[in-house]
């Protein structure tokens, strides 16, 4: 291959599939799905003008948020960064997706997971400088929170992959070879019974994570409206706040896809139309059982958000770390 | 691939795309600046003045002195002793490294 060829590969898989544009559509499709399936819990309509059954809501919103509505900010707010930090985060995790083998290029390498982890770590610094970057202190607030909670559910969500890796390509720890080639270690029962272990106490700790870095339920406390009056999207309006419901999307749509496939390997994932089609389904499903366990849940306080991530995510991302070796 | 290609090469195209996505957006997007509430008064009579830093300093250096004095100056010569222990100990190092190790 030529070096031309090679980075033309690179920019297609990265912004096309499974990259930005790819990640985008799904992202908006999956907020359409989880506002129908949340107001559905909820005893509500949700979603219902635009598009059949309301699905092209979400892109309506973000649409007219990036290219009709004006920024409103204040004197010292900094908006053109935070809008360049709010690209860069959606940009790098898009990025990330190189390393899905989804696409027919996708790059790997030995510990590659790392890699991986390095990328999606913008996207957090990005929402959490959307919040302290503000004047206002709403959303001081709200980045504060986040902050808080990034120091616990960061870690836990970095060994918690690692765990997962680890235990598909224990050789390599490439999530790349995880995902399309998993090593399922059936020859040694106990062995067996301790990678099971360490996948179902990996994705409990990734899951709890999860749904602190997505601030969904019971760790939405850095984006409440009654608390801190809307959190870190306090005073962000029009393509600054369409950026950030973009990054959200894309950030959440990135780590379920790669928890389904992770969680459920096989089949495991490869080019073409028929696998992708079966990792949608798996995504749908973790989908479906990530929002009805968040949604079944009130929202916590800090400290308590604090505590309950001590306890059921970097706890238990450390017993899988160590059970990791084990297997 | 080893590890350093494949890093080098995903935060370039990161930083490709950023400036790429955010470029038109921020060109096009028409931004309004909003006046810092001052309790009604009008922003162009806010300023800071140089007695007012005055007495932010001596407002600072005030509660500096009061947390020496509560929690250094206790009177008791252990107490200053265990405080500048860990002072005395780092001079030490630096004058051992100083003089040539």
């Amino acid at each position: 291959m030529t070096p031309l060829s090679t980075a033309l590969g690179i920019l297609i898989t990265v912004v096309v599939y499974p990259g930005l544009l790819f990640l985008v559509v799904l992202g908006l499709l999956s907020q359409w799905y989880r506002r129908k399936l949340v107001a559905r819990i909820q005893n509500r309509v949700g979603p219902k003008y635009v598009g059949p059954f309301g699905i092209l809501q979400p892109f309506a919103d973000v649409y007219k948020l990036l290219f009709v509505k004006e920024v409103v900010t204040g004197v010292y707010t900094p908006i053109r960064l935070l809008m360049f930090l709010t690209a860069l985060g959606i940009a790098a995790t898009s990025s990330a997706t190189a390393l899905l083998p989804m696409a027919p290029y996708y790059l790997r390498a030995p510990l590659d997971v790392f890699v991986f982890i390095y990328l999606t770590l913008y996207a957090s610094i990005a929402v959490a400088v959307l919040g302290l970057g503000s004047t206002s202190p709403y959303p001081s607030f709200g980045g504060a929170r986040y902050t808080a909670l990034m120091l616990v559910f960061e870690p836990a969500i970095a060994m918690s992959l690692i765990a997962l890796v680890r235990v598909l390509a224990p050789d390599s720890l490439s999530i790349a070879e995880a995902l399309s080639n998993p090593r399922i270690p059936l020859d040694n029962p106990l062995r067996g019974l301790v990678a099971v272990a360490t996948v179902v106490i990996a994705t409990v700790a990734y899951t709890t994570s999860l749904l602190a870095k997505a601030m969904l339920k019971p760790f939405d406390i850095p984006e409440a409206e009654t608390e801190v009056a809307g959190g870190y999207l306090a005073e962000l309006s029009g393509p600054a706040l369409g950026l950030s419901i973009l990054l959200h999307e894309v950030e959440l749509t990135l780590y379920v896809l790669v928890l389904a496939n992770l969680v459920i390997p096989v089949p495991p994932l490869e080019p073409g139309a028929l696998p992708t089609a079966i990792a949608l389904v798996k995504y749908f499903a973790v989908l479906t059982v990530l929002v009805v366990v968040a949604y079944s849940m009130g929202r916590v306080r800090v400290d308590q958000a604090l505590r309950t991530l001590s306890k059921y995510s970097l706890t238990l991302s450390v017993i899988a770390l160590v059970a990791s070796f084990l297997t | 691939m080893d590890l350093q290609t494949l890093m080098l090469i995903l935060t370039a195209t990161s930083l490709l795309i950023a400036v790429a996505l955010w470029l038109p957006i921020a060109r096009t997007s028409r931004i309004r600046r909003t006046e810092v509430y001052l309790s009604g008064e009008p922003q162009s009579q806010f300023r800071i003045g140089l007695v007012e830093v005055a007495w932010a300093v001596r407002y600072t250096m005030q509660r500096l002195y009061r947390a020496l004095v509560e929690y250094v100056q206790t009177g008791l010569f252990n107490d200053w002793f265990a405080f500048s222990l860990p002072y005395l100990l780092l001079l030490a190092v630096l004058l051992y490294i100083a003089l040539g190790g």
